[in-house]
């Protein structure tokens, strides 16, 4: 009888906390609602302009369409080829009527353009086929077409008695290919065709680091004189690193000494340092031309207190960038600093100081680390920030001092070439990963001791 | 724990201004002596935690002298003074352990590593939390920190302790557990506190003597009993426990005692130490439980009559309200007992003698 009543209240209690669950969710269920709604439209914005993007430059860092578009029947015909010496003759055939295809001649400029990051001259070599391959074998046929030209019907007339004679070859395609160029008969150009065909290919990510695949197969460094990238990324990370040290060295004390005025004064020393983000980096940049160039004020002022007769050179060089750089970055280092510096009692330090230690003591030991947050935050901000920087070193640097950005932009703009553009991202990308790690590392060490 | 005589911490002749216009301690004269346990008690800005940063060095005084032991310590920072200091808020150093605050002060001293670790030990097991040390402030109660921060103050050995209202962070009940404990801990290890609360009960609870300040002056310093007995002003008396305050006139002065009249016309004789002077107008002060009811107030020299205007319920005692000079009210604490047969519209007598009210400035 009481096993059978307990039994029963046990059901009962499971059952009504169930109840109240279901209820509790249902309650719930609006207010999430009405939070979720709030954050769609910039999780819907983030999503197609931020991450959507990001996931196409990862895509297009290893994107290898191009060859299999330009060159089909050569892409499929190559599949065959074991890779050692010249390749099988339907693969010399299967090319000589791809580049023959007019209808698909933008394509194959592509994947010209595409082989030409393998092997520089790539793309040479292939117009100089394209254009071989369309002259007529015979003489005569020519001269004939040459008589045609005043009737009027020049334009249409060529291309179709062009086209004729290439249909019947008189030679074999491996012959005939050699004969345009000596370079088809060398295996690496047709390798290199092969690696176009492959899925995705590694080709961009290793220039992006002056890395290519040698002739052998194996990753391996390109001749001195074409290194450019592992010296650019070493630049930007120098002078993205020189900023930052130089803003922590100017904002920290500024910081500091602006939380020891009084509220009103301090507010408005912030709103001194805070004005000039009211004016776009472009403006700025262009200020700092004017002050610094070789005619600018700040010459001109060296040059009336005799401290040199001639202009000192202050821009387009690494100086001009450093003084713009740290100019700009400066106020997203004073802003964390300041605001943690603020939300730190005095009586941390005074306590450090009632049990003897020194000021120097007090400041690294118990101060420093305090502050340690927004130093961290700021310091990430500014290098962050400066990783990027495009404007300013394209103003005021010289041609040694432009930073990763510049060739991002420049192989987007320029050479069209999205794969090198996506690499570079990704280096920088990565930069900031391994700058992330470090500095969560050294801060969880720095407040362990 | 013996109070020595020659006093180890002097205020002379010491004034404190942060701006032209007010000065926040004036002409202080203070002496602390050796082991005592000394609370200046106040409301905020009445200058007593003023007094105690210029002890600690985190505040210069404007005028005069401190001195600490024998020597003057005016301008000698706040780390070369070797004082000991508890703050309200704990201030415990959020990134290291707490046996890493203990070890601050000793490796600030440059003491031997293995020394080090049997002071904090030491000094842990005087606050009953030896097993914390490898915890973190932030994971410790209110309570648990503010003894790690009591012993923080005290594992360096400091002859002088300074607490600035260390108990002001924690619930009622804890409070009141700490008193005692620091108390305690005092009594034990004899060393010097100064102390700074705006809380009455924890002076009187805590303190050898009670310095209360009041717009930068000490209105009076003596024992707490002293203190809440014999209150020498009206400040002090009303700010010290629960007081009546009735207005009234001097109109009659023999000896230590006086006769006031109030405003109402009743006539109260009261004790005035400080000589009063006929025709000066002053405060009387007496105290709730002071005043008998019903008839032991009858052969009082001071005994009155009135209705009972509310009856006020507090638990473990209750409150009578009645009218009485003038414009005032009396305020009469009684048992439940004697307060049985008492109801709002009664009349009643009341009275109380002499020697249990002053007639204060």
């Amino acid at each position: 009888m009481s096993t059978i009543e307990i039994g029963h209240d046990v059901g009962a209690a499971t059952l009504d906390k169930r109840r109240l669950e279901r209820s509790l969710q249902k309650a719930g269920r609006h207010q999430r609602l009405i939070s979720v709604s709030l954050v769609a439209p910039l999780a819907a914005f983030t999503f197609v302009f931020f991450v959507i993007p990001i996931f196409a430059f990862f895509t297009f860092s290893v994107a290898n369409t191009e060859v299999p578009r330009g060159l089909p029947l050569t892409s499929e015909a190559i599949k065959e080829w074991s890779g050692e010496g010249r390749p099988p003759q339907p693969v010399m055939e299967a090319l000589t009527q791809d580049l023959q295809n007019t209808y698909n001649r933008t394509a194959v400029i592509g994947a010209a353009r595409r082989l030409n990051y393998d092997i520089a001259g790539f793309h040479g070599l292939i117009t100089k086929t394209i254009t071989n391959l369309s002259e007529p074998i015979t003489q005569p046929d020519v001269s004939s077409e040459n008589t045609d030209v005043p009737d009027g019907f020049s334009i249409f007339g060529t291309s179709e008695t062009t086209t004729t004679p290439t249909q019947t070859l008189p030679k074999d395609a491996g012959e005939r290919l050699v004969s345009i160029d000596s370079r088809w008969g060398e295996p690496r150009y047709w390798q290199a065709i092969e690696r176009g065909t492959w899925t995705i290919t590694p080709i961009y990510l290793l220039t992006a680091l002056d890395l290519r695949i040698g002739d052998d197969g194996s990753i391996e460094s390109v001749s001195p004189d074409h290194r450019i990238y592992q010296a650019l990324i070493l630049r930007t990370f120098g002078v993205s690193a020189a900023v930052t040290m130089i803003a922590v060295i100017l904002g920290f004390p500024l910081a500091l000494f602006i939380k020891r005025q009084p509220a009103n004064r301090a507010s408005l020393i912030m709103f001194l340092v805070l004005v000039p983000l009211w004016t776009s980096i472009l403006v700025r940049t262009t200020a700092w031309l004017v002050l610094l160039q070789g005619e600018g004020l700040l010459n001109d002022l060296i040059q009336w207190l005799h401290l040199s007769d001639t202009p000192i050179a202050l821009i387009h060089n690494r100086i001009g960038v450093l003084v713009a750089m740290v100019h700009i970055c400066l106020p997203f280092m004073i802003l964390p600093l300041y605001s943690v510096m603020r939300s730190i009692p005095p009586t941390y330090t005074r306590a450090a100081a009632s049990l003897g230690a020194s000021p120097a003591r007090v400041f690294f030991k118990v101060y420093l680390p305090l502050v340690f947050p927004g130093l961290s935050a700021g310091a990430l901000l500014v290098f962050i920030m400066c990783l990027g920087f495009y404007v300013t070193p394209a103003l005021v640097g010289g041609p040694r001092d432009q930073m990763l950005s510049y060739f991002i932009a420049m192989a987007v703009n320029r050479d069209l070439n999205w794969g090198l553009a996506s690499s570079l991202s990704i280096v920088l990308i990565l930069i900031v990963a391994i700058a992330l790690l470090l500095l969560k590392r050294f801060s969880a060490s720095a407040l362990a001791k | 724990m013996s109070v020595k005589t020659d006093p180890f911490v002097r205020f002379v002749n010491v004034y404190k201004a942060y701006d032209v216009n007010t000065m926040v301690v004036k002409n202080l004269n203070l002496n602390v002596s050796a082991g005592e346990f000394l609370t200046l008690l106040g409301p905020s800005g009445s200058g007593k935690t003023t007094t105690l940063m210029m002890l600690a060095g985190f505040e210069e005084p404007t005028s005069g002298e401190i001195i600490l032991d024998g020597k003057a310590i005016n301008g000698i920072p706040a780390y070369k003074r070797g004082v000991g200091m508890v703050f309200q808020n704990y201030a415990l150093f959020p990134h290291m352990t707490v046996g890493e605050n203990l070890a601050f002060p000793l490796q600030a001293r440059g003491m031997p590593r293995a020394e080090q670790q049997t002071r904090i030990l030491q000094a842990l097991d005087m606050v009953k939390l030896s097993n914390f040390v490898d915890r973190r402030p932030g994971q410790l109660s209110g309570g648990q920190q503010q003894r790690v921060a009591l012993a923080r103050a005290l594992v360096f050995d400091p002859s002088l302790v300074l607490m600035d209202e260390p108990l002001g962070a924690l619930d009622k009940q804890l409070r009141d557990h700490m008193q005692l404990e620091i108390k305690h801990l005092h009594d034990r290890i004899g060393v010097t506190v100064v102390y700074v609360t705006h809380d009455q009960t924890e002076a009187l609870v805590m303190s050898d003597r009670v310095a209360v300040f009041n717009e930068g002056k000490i209105q009076q310093i003596a024992a707490p009993s002293e203190i809440y007995e014999n209150p020498t002003t009206d400040f002090v008396a009303q700010f010290i426990g629960e007081n009546n305050r009735l207005e009234g006139t001097v109109s009659e002065v023999r000896g230590s005692e006086s006769l006031l009249v109030l405003k109402d016309g009743s006539a109260v004789r009261t004790l005035s130490a400080d000589g009063a002077i006929a025709g000066e107008s002053r405060k009387l002060s007496v105290r709730p439980e002071a005043i008998l009811v019903g008839p032991e107030a009858v052969d009082l020299p001071n005994n009155y009559a009135a209705s009972v205007k509310e009856i006020i319920y507090l638990g473990d005692h209750v409150r009578l309200i009645v009218p009485f000079g003038g414009p005032d009210e009396l305020a009469i604490k009684l048992t439940h007992r004697r307060a049985a047969a008492i109801a709002v519209g009664d009349k009643v007598r009341f009275g109380w003698n002499p020697d249990q009210c002053r007639a204060l400035v």
